[in-house]
């Protein structure tokens, strides 16, 4: 994540420094201060010191011993808060503790332009470690930079994630209490509330940790001590006991970190300015209005723009009691942000004002109020006074223009222009949804089964008409238990002949279906020559040559009983349904 | 004048609630004379100009079960000019998912939302406002029969031995944009709406009274309801503005659907 290329990083230093040299406000004077990333922390880890420096360029300085810490490394950052116009130096000392107890890091002294600044002492806690408990290899807490913040305070919550190997899988799922509005602003907003996550190193326990630090920007809604947590993080790290075709697998590890508090505190309630609307930060004011030449009536567009640090997208415009002799429109808004953490930006709205009356010569100042959480004061911005040409209107009575949104705008008293009342009551029609009707449902079905089946019976047709052996079959299938009650009506009539000759034609059609020989070529002959060769069972081919047999008999010794004509009956059954079984084999 | 407000909306609450529960089940028992006697009282307060009062006649016979399009709509009247803008919506659109195509009811409809805000930001895309034209049952009808007719002349080939391609494939087109259309019917209907009936509401950032103010709203603004979470509701106007409001400084519409999805304090 930092691997930037060292010669764009060291342009880039040298383009911000010159930037900052130039700059006016190397006017202003310089401020020092120093912060710690947390002030409790576990005996053998490190805690970050920053000394941000605005308005000055140094070299880092260095620092004496300091009680209770061992300095291990140093850092520093270069940024330019373009909406205060300040550079800003922050230098980072790593400090790991060694033993428990309280420890305060004393102020230091710098020269910065040949004055001498002083930071505030930071108190530090150093708590013991359990004995003999070696850190977790992974362990995710919830670290809130700032732990008291005012009713409409931007912040931020952060959630660390401690690993000596594997790679985060998603971003923290975080709990939070109803009186924070959470998540960064912008169109991913509901997707994704998360900023782009740091990675750094840390050292927990002498032990060296990569740590990924995930930040949400936060904004307090109601005052009290509220909740932040807990938060779900998961890591995905090898599992060494399982191979994949491209080396270990991964296993999915889920941390919890604990939940923690933050005291919001009301705002003062004294010395509230008559124009603070709630916002919350430390901001600019930028104030401009057009046309200045104008008729009583017509509409001025003024533009205001706020910038700083705050929560941006609930800054409203407060009421200017200096304006009672304009009227006012509700403001469009558009916010343009200036800092990835959404901490910074700018706030521009356009408002329509419209002088009442002719003779005005300026549109008084804009004032806009605000509470600085740093200095816990109001503070009150003002624009220039605007001054205007106003003439009289050309036209009479009214000049308010119909503007959206306007309060000329609203709603007349009730007009005439209704379509008059029904004079009947008409029919109570009160019909039930079809959709949710299933019979209704299930008669769409009635269409797609007809053509179904008239599909599948023209392939059915087609398929007979493009294949005769297939359709032989079905014709014989079809032919055979016609003939067998013929067959059965011939018996009880006694009559030998036409019986046997049934049989005959009955015993040449299937056989003829199966071997694929016209049913006048079949003789007993067939079934040697072809039954057999087939794959026909030796019992198949001698049931076959005993019907054939029988029928060759009743040629020339007809018989006349019923019961023996009967008695052939299933024999002839029995043989049909074999044949119809029976497949010949290919060869 | 607030209290007012909230008094009133969760009689017109209890009164929808009620009505669509049950009585439009048993609204057949209100006998047909009675019912037709007292539309004609209420539309006799209202030519004298009572309107409050022929509000609270309409209501009555909503109350009992008789909702016909026609109550709905002078209801919707009777809102109108007794100053309650958003009642008057609430009440046309009940009329509208009965007679879509009513054109007095169309016109007092739009006219009442040109009312609210005169800059056109409260009218309705056009496509809406065609699909608003036929009922849910409507669309259901046509795209079946459109359905029906594809596979009929699919049957008829296939029983004829014949090819219909262009009429079967334009059948085709036109059942699947019927299909279309009744989907975005069915979204449209059942897409949860909140209108507003206090003078002035005011959208929050989050579902709490400590919560800043986003923007202000007048009686009769139409919204989208996104979410909802104890008394809140989370809502986008047509300019996708997002924000909490109060839940008794509106009227969810569908009552029905709305009570499916936001639970118990759907009504008003």
């Amino acid at each position: 994540m930092n691997n930037r290329n060292p010669y764009v990083n060291r342009g880039l230093r040298v383009l911000l420094l010159a930037w900052a040299l130039l700059y006016p406000s190397s006017s202003n004077a310089a401020t020092i201060t120093a912060t710690v990333d947390r002030p409790t922390v576990r005996a053998g880890e490190t805690v970050t010191l920053s000394i941000a420096i605005d308005g000055a360029n140094v070299a880092q300085p260095g620092l004496p011993p300091i009680p209770g810490f061992n300095l291990v490394g140093t850092g520093s950052s270069f940024t330019v808060d373009s909406t205060r116009g300040l550079a800003v130096q922050t230098f980072s000392y790593q400090l790991a503790t060694t033993q428990p107890g309280d420890f305060t890091i004393p102020a230091f002294q710098f020269n910065v332009g040949g004055q001498i600044h002083t930071t505030q002492p930071i108190a530090v806690k150093v708590v013991q470690t359990a004995a003999g408990t070696a850190p977790s290899p992974w362990f995710a807490k919830i670290v809130v930079p700032k732990p008291q913040l005012y009713v409409g305070e931007i912040s931020e919550v952060q959630v660390h994630l401690y690993f000596q190997q594997g790679t985060p899988r998603q971003y923290p799922q975080l709990s939070a209490d109803t009186g924070f509005i959470m998540g960064k602003r912008g169109p991913d907003a509901a997707r994704n509330p998360w900023l782009k996550p740091v990675q750094t190193q840390a050292t927990v326990s002498n032990q060296a940790f990569n740590v990924v630090i995930f930040k949400q920007p936060m904004t307090a809604v109601k005052a009290g001590a509220l909740s932040l947590g807990p938060a779900t993080v998961s890591l995905s790290i090898p599992d060494r006991t399982r191979n994949t075709f491209f080396g270990p697998a991964e296993r999915e590890v889920r941390m919890v970190a604990e939940r923690t508090t933050v005291q919001v505190l009301p705002l003062p309630t004294d010395n509230v300015p008559a124009t603070f609307a709630g916002a919350v930060g430390n901001f600019t004011l930028g104030f401009s209005a057009a046309p200045t030449n104008l008729a009583a009536g017509d509409p001025i567009t003024a533009r205001i723009q706020i910038r700083g640090r705050g929560a941006l997208e609930s800054i409203q415009l407060p009421p200017q009691p200096a304006w009672n002799e304009f009227k006012t429109y509700p403001p469009t808004a558009q916010i343009e942000d200036t800092d990835p953490n959404n901490f910074l930006g700018t706030k521009s709205f356009e408002q329509v004002v419209v002088p009442e009356r002719a003779g005005l010569k300026a549109l008084p100042p804009f004032a806009f109020s605000f509470f600085d959480p740093d200095q816990r004061v109001y503070r009150t911005l003002t624009g220039p006074p605007i001054p205007l040409n106003v003439a009289v209107a050309s036209g009479s009575g009214s000049a308010l223009p119909n503007l959206p949104g306007g309060s000329n705008a609203a709603p007349a008293q009730p007009a005439s222009d209704l379509a008059h009342i029904k004079p009947h009551l008409g029919a109570l029609t009160v019909q039930p949804l079809l959709l949710a009707r299933p019979w209704f449902l299930g008669i769409q079905l009635v269409p797609l089964v007809i053509w179904l089946g008239l599909l599948l019976n023209r392939k059915r047709r087609e398929r007979l008409a493009n294949d005769p052996k297939l359709r032989r079959r079905q014709e014989v299938a079809r032919k055979v238990p016609l003939a067998l009650a013929e067959l059965r009506a011939q018996a009880g009539a006694k009559n030998s002949e036409v019986f046997f000759a049934i049989v005959l034609r009955l015993l040449q059609e299937q056989i003829g279906e199966r071997v694929d020989l016209p049913a006048n070529a079949i003789t007993e002959a067939v079934v040697e020559e072809r039954l057999r060769p087939a794959g026909a069972s030796k019992e198949l081919c001698a049931s076959i040559q005993e019907v054939f047999q029988l029928c060759n008999l009743a040629r020339y010794a007809p018989v006349k009983s019923r019961e023996e004509l009967s008695a052939v009956v299933p024999k002839v059954e029995q043989v049909l349904r074999e044949l119809q079984r029976w497949e010949p084999s290919r060869s | 004048m607030g209290t007012v407000t909230i008094v009133s909306t969760r009689i017109v609450a209890a009164l929808i609630a009620v009505l669509f529960a049950a009585g439009l089940v048993r609204g057949a028992a209100a006998s047909a004379a009675s019912a037709a006697a007292e539309f004609d009282h209420a539309n006799k307060l209202y030519e004298q100009g009572k309107f409050a009062e022929a509000v609270s006649a309409y209501e009555k016979l909503a109350l009992d079960g008789v909702a016909t399009a026609n109550v709905w709509f002078n209801l919707g009247n009777a809102a109108y000019k007794s100053g309650q803008m958003g009642r008057a919506i609430v009440a046309y659109r009940m009329a509208e998912r009965m007679t879509p195509r009513d054109a007095s009811l169309r016109a007092n409809l739009q006219f009442v939302r040109g009312k609210i805000y005169s800059d056109g930001r409260t009218q309705i895309p056009m496509w809406k406002s065609m699909l608003r034209l036929a009922t849910l049952n409507e669309w259901t009808v046509l795209t079946v029969a459109l359905v029906w007719a594809f596979f009929s002349v699919l049957a008829c080939a296939e029983a004829a031995g014949r090819r219909y391609a262009r009429s079967a494939l334009a059948l085709l087109f036109a059942a699947l944009l019927g299909g279309m259309a009744l989907a975005a019917a069915w979204q449209d209907q059942n897409t949860t709406n909140a209108i507003i009936v206090a003078k002035e509401a005011t959208v929050r950032f989050g579902p709490l009274e400590e919560s800043q103010a986003a923007f202000q709203l007048r009686d009769g603004a139409e919204l989208d309801v996104l979410s909802s979470k104890d008394d809140w509701l989370q809502v986008r106007d047509p300019e996708k503005r997002v924000g909490w409001i109060r839940r008794d400084e509106v009227v969810v519409l569908p009552m029905v659907s709305a009570a499916r999805h936001i639970g118990k304090h759907a009504t008003l």
